[in-house]
């Protein structure tokens, strides 16, 4: 019996490395719906408004996103026994903006017409909320595996909402998706959705039909 | 608490390691990147021309039909692609010679890739500019020229084909914009119609004058040189017609020296 209870507690004391079972899962599943950066946490607006009046751009920037925001996570939640107190956020943001680097210099190598969509926004992606926030919220306090894994459900998270969004604006505001013309030639562009204002009321209306759909999300404020 | 020491040991040793993997990948993927710049840039060169076929390989095209020249403030040309090896290195010693005056460290690499966002930097009397030939098939030829100006939010540029059909007009252009909305002011680059308008615009008048093509909001009272602008994108249209009015006028003293007799000239080889 003694020697039961004592097996027991040492295979508890082994979690294995790479594990996926249900809480892995919610950590991917969460931010696309209960815990969304954008509709709920409200997190990486800016960027939402700047990129998401053509499709193209905004695939290419939900994909450097995600690739920031879980590398990121990780190393931090890597690094994070050994950073000293009084300089956390200063690692923080080293490791992000190299990151954002790479992404910059592998874009320009690799797909330089992406690069060009993107310019300047790209560089933009050191000031996005969600990176720092998922930093301070998860990876500060847990184990790297589980901490890339919540990098990547956001990074997912914030993509799904970009592209939906992009995909609203560059059919009402130009008759297009991805370049292809798809509105028939008698629809006149609706300009406002061109215009930033437009992503606003866009995600306030994303925001009002995901809590009438989600009853979890009734009292978040 | 750490000490201080330890944390700057800390910092130290980060820093170093981001830098290093950083310089890594920099030094290896920088080539690449150089080398879509400069086929992007030349791709935006090509289109201008008319007809052109832009899936062919960009690079190939430019290297068979496109010769370089530069162009000094006051029209004179300073090198020219076309010569042949002999008479060539004795003017890229004087071109390179007069850039290096300017104070740069400049190589041969440098004379095929004038940058009109670099020439900035100089005073107006002493910037190059560049001139692209391109010897189209039936003898056609088209001189391609760069521009640059200011659109509402930053600058913007573009190339403009000009041809001699009896008189100068434009063959086609092409646009593009730092930090244009889109939608508005992006569109000089985004929308087709937006460019085609300027295809067989003129640049002089009827009596000769220069009028360059100007972007006018409405009352177009002379079709031959004036074109439509973009509803919603007033000022950056109002930025593309300066950019004409001062990029063109930039290579009169070159388009007035070639003469149309000689351009028909150099059109008939």
């Amino acid at each position: 019996m003694a020697q039961d209870t004592q097996h027991v507690a040492e295979v508890e004391k082994k979690e294995p490395a790479f594990a996926f079972g249900k809480e892995e899962r919610q950590l991917l599943t969460d931010p696309l719906n209960d815990n969304n950066p954008i509709t709920v946490q409200v997190l990486g607006i800016c960027s939402a408004l700047a990129v998401t009046s053509q499709v193209y751009p905004s695939l290419i920037m939900a994909v450097a996103l995600i690739f920031v925001t879980s590398f990121s996570n990780l190393i931090i939640s890597m690094l994070r026994n050994s950073i000293p107190g009084s300089i956390r956020m200063i690692v923080q943001l080293l490791v992000i903006a190299g990151l954002v680097q790479v992404v910059e210099i592998v874009l320009g190598a690799f797909a330089y017409s992406a690069y060009e969509s993107l310019a300047v926004f790209i560089g933009l992606i050191i000031t996005n909320c969600i990176v720092m926030g998922r930093l301070e919220a998860f990876a500060m306090a847990n184990k790297p595996w589980r901490s890339f894994l919540d990098g990547l459900g956001n990074g997912i998270g914030y993509g799904v909402v970009l592209v939906a969004m992009a995909i609203v604006r560059e059919l009402f505001g130009k008759g297009s998706f991805m370049g292809w013309k798809i509105m028939p030639e008698a629809y006149i562009a609706n300009n406002l959705m061109v215009l930033p204002a437009a992503s606003l009321f866009i995600i306030g209306i994303f925001i009002w039909i995901q809590r009438s759909l989600n009853p979890k999300l009734v009292d978040v404020s | 608490m750490q000490s201080n020491t330890q944390i700057y040991l800390y910092v130290l040793k980060l820093t170093g390691v981001i830098a290093i993997v950083l310089s890594l990948l920099f030094n290896s993927l920088n080539p690449m990147f150089l080398k879509n710049k400069e086929t992007a840039k030349k791709k935006a060169i090509l289109s201008c021309i008319p007809g052109q076929d832009m899936s062919a390989d960009v690079q190939a095209v430019f290297d068979q039909k496109v010769k370089i020249s530069i162009l000094d403030a006051e029209g004179k040309i300073l090198f020219a692609q076309e010569k042949s090896a002999e008479e060539s290195e004795a003017e890229i010693k004087t071109a390179l010679d007069k850039l290096n005056e300017r104070g740069q460290g400049v190589k041969y690499s440098k004379l095929v890739d004038i940058d009109l966002a670099s020439e900035e930097k100089f005073a107006p009397e002493d910037r190059v500019y560049p001139i692209y030939k391109y010897e189209g098939d039936a003898g056609k030829s088209y001189h391609v020229l760069a521009v640059r100006g200011n659109g509402l939010w930053d600058k913007i540029w573009g190339y403009v084909a000009l041809e001699y059909a009896d008189k100068w007009q434009v063959a086609g252009v092409n646009f593009d914009h730092k930090g244009e909305t889109p939608g508005l002011g992006a569109e000089i680059k985004d929308n087709a119609d937006f460019k085609s308008q300027f295809e067989n615009k003129q640049i002089f008048d009827e009596a000769g004058k220069y009028v360059s093509v100007q972007v006018l909001k409405k009352n177009i009272k002379h079709p031959e040189y004036q074109v439509k602008a973009i509803s919603g994108a007033t000022v950056t249209c109002d930025g593309v017609s300066e950019m004409m009015q001062r990029g063109i006028g930039n290579y009169l003293p070159y388009i007035k020296g070639l003469n149309g007799a000689d351009s028909k000239a150099i059109g008939q080889r």
